[in-house]
């Protein structure tokens, strides 16, 4: 069997080729001469504003390195180190920052007497109290003081010892306890210790 | 059924496309270089793709109008040109991606005119018989479905290829060859029923 085309289409088909061809062809140059004058740049694509740049990931390559070898020294410099007392450490924070500046020698007289108060030890056996004064008078007292606890005619203004010690700037008018061990500093009678200002 | 009879007379058809572009495998590729280049900004590739298709673009908008607009053809081109960075080549030819931008083109045109010329005078008188032949055309291909529509522009206006249009159509070539041969008798039919 065979297909025969419909005339009918073959007709408007001929029609439709005849109307093409009977348009006229544009003016393509002059076309493009006034296309091509209102052309402008295409847009284009987004750009990041900031590129990559290689000082960038150098910076962050040395800032790494860094960090790495100083992870690795720590790392080795701990292996390395002899065990410490984690109990007792050298100098704890807490203890430098209860002494200070001010820290004195432990006191060598008379043994303190027991405090309720708790008290810092330190890697030399020693303890050391808030103020290390040994007088029981209110507050505190230079181990070499009267013991009363209240300043004097004479005292050095800016004496800040609070009796921890005679440091020669304070004038406790005689009132230290240079006497036997255990007596009242008001009994005592002894002279003052190295007080420059007497 | 035999279809040879039929496929000789839609190779008579197809002859058409006159100039055959983009049928050669070589062709194809010089206008994909030619839209790369363009969508880099060269003006020069881009005039190279404007010379190949103004011709049917033209015909297109003149068979749309009912009339010759050069500012249409060159609003098409314009708006390609600016496009052209949203364009990918899908397999598409790039006069398929035209035909779609001349038809929105011919559309906001036909709703222009309306708004600002009155219907009372238009020139309907003076009209050359070609034109007349093109009017009933148009008028007859307007009310035939969408896809016959598609195809019998594509084929005849634009001068593509069963197989460009086939893949603008993404379907076959030999559902093309079927497709055109439908809406030709359609289109007879509906010529016949015209008064």
């Amino acid at each position: 069997m065979t297909l025969e085309p419909d005339p009918a289409a073959v007709l408007v088909h001929e029609r439709l080729e005849q109307a093409v061809s009977s348009m006229r062809a544009p003016d393509v140059e002059a076309g493009w001469a006034a296309l091509a004058a209102q052309l402008e740049a295409p847009i284009a694509p987004v750009v990041s504003l900031r590129k990559p740049s290689r000082g960038r990931f150098v910076a962050f390559a040395v800032a790494a390195a860094l960090m790495l070898a100083g992870s690795a020294f720590a790392a080795v410099r701990y292996v390395g180190a002899p065990a410490t007392d984690p109990v007792a450490p050298a100098v704890s924070p807490v203890h430098a920052s209860v002494t200070g500046p001010r820290a004195h020698p432990p006191f060598s007289g008379p043994p303190a007497e027991p405090r309720s108060r708790p008290q810092h030890h330190t890697d030399d056996g020693t303890s050391h109290g808030r103020a290390s004064g040994t007088g029981d008078g209110g507050g505190t007292q230079s181990p070499g003081g009267s013991g009363d606890g209240t300043s004097k005619p004479g005292d050095d203004p800016n004496d800040r010892d609070q009796g921890t010690g005679n440091d020669g700037q304070h004038n406790d008018h005689g009132g230290g306890n240079n006497g036997p061990e255990g007596t009242h500093p008001s009994t005592s009678g002894g002279s003052s210790h190295g007080g420059s200002k007497h | 059924m035999e279809v040879s009879a039929f496929q000789t007379s839609a190779a008579n058809i197809s002859r058409v496309s006159s100039d055959g572009k983009g049928e050669q495998p070589d062709g194809r590729e010089r206008e994909r270089a030619l839209v790369a280049r363009a969508k880099e900004g060269d003006q020069d590739a881009f005039g190279a793709l404007y010379r190949e298709h103004v011709a049917a673009i033209s015909r297109l908008v003149r068979f749309r109008l009912g009339r010759e607009d050069e500012d249409a053809v060159s609003e098409v081109f314009l708006r390609a040109w600016r496009g052209l960075a949203t364009y990918r080549d899908t397999g598409v030819p790039f006069a398929g991606w035209l035909y779609g931008i001349a038809r929105h083109v011919a559309i906001d045109a036909l709703r222009a005119s309306i708004r600002t010329e009155p219907r009372a005078e238009l020139p309907d008188a003076e009209v050359e018989p070609m034109t007349a032949e093109l009017l009933t055309l148009h008028d007859a291909i307007e009310r035939l479905p969408t896809e016959q529509r598609q195809v019998i522009e594509l084929k005849y206006l634009v001068g593509m290829s069963n197989a460009e249009v086939a893949a603008a159509m993404d379907t076959s070539p030999g559902a093309i060859n079927a497709k055109q041969w439908r809406a030709l008798k359609a289109l007879a039919d509906v010529l016949e029923e015209k008064p």
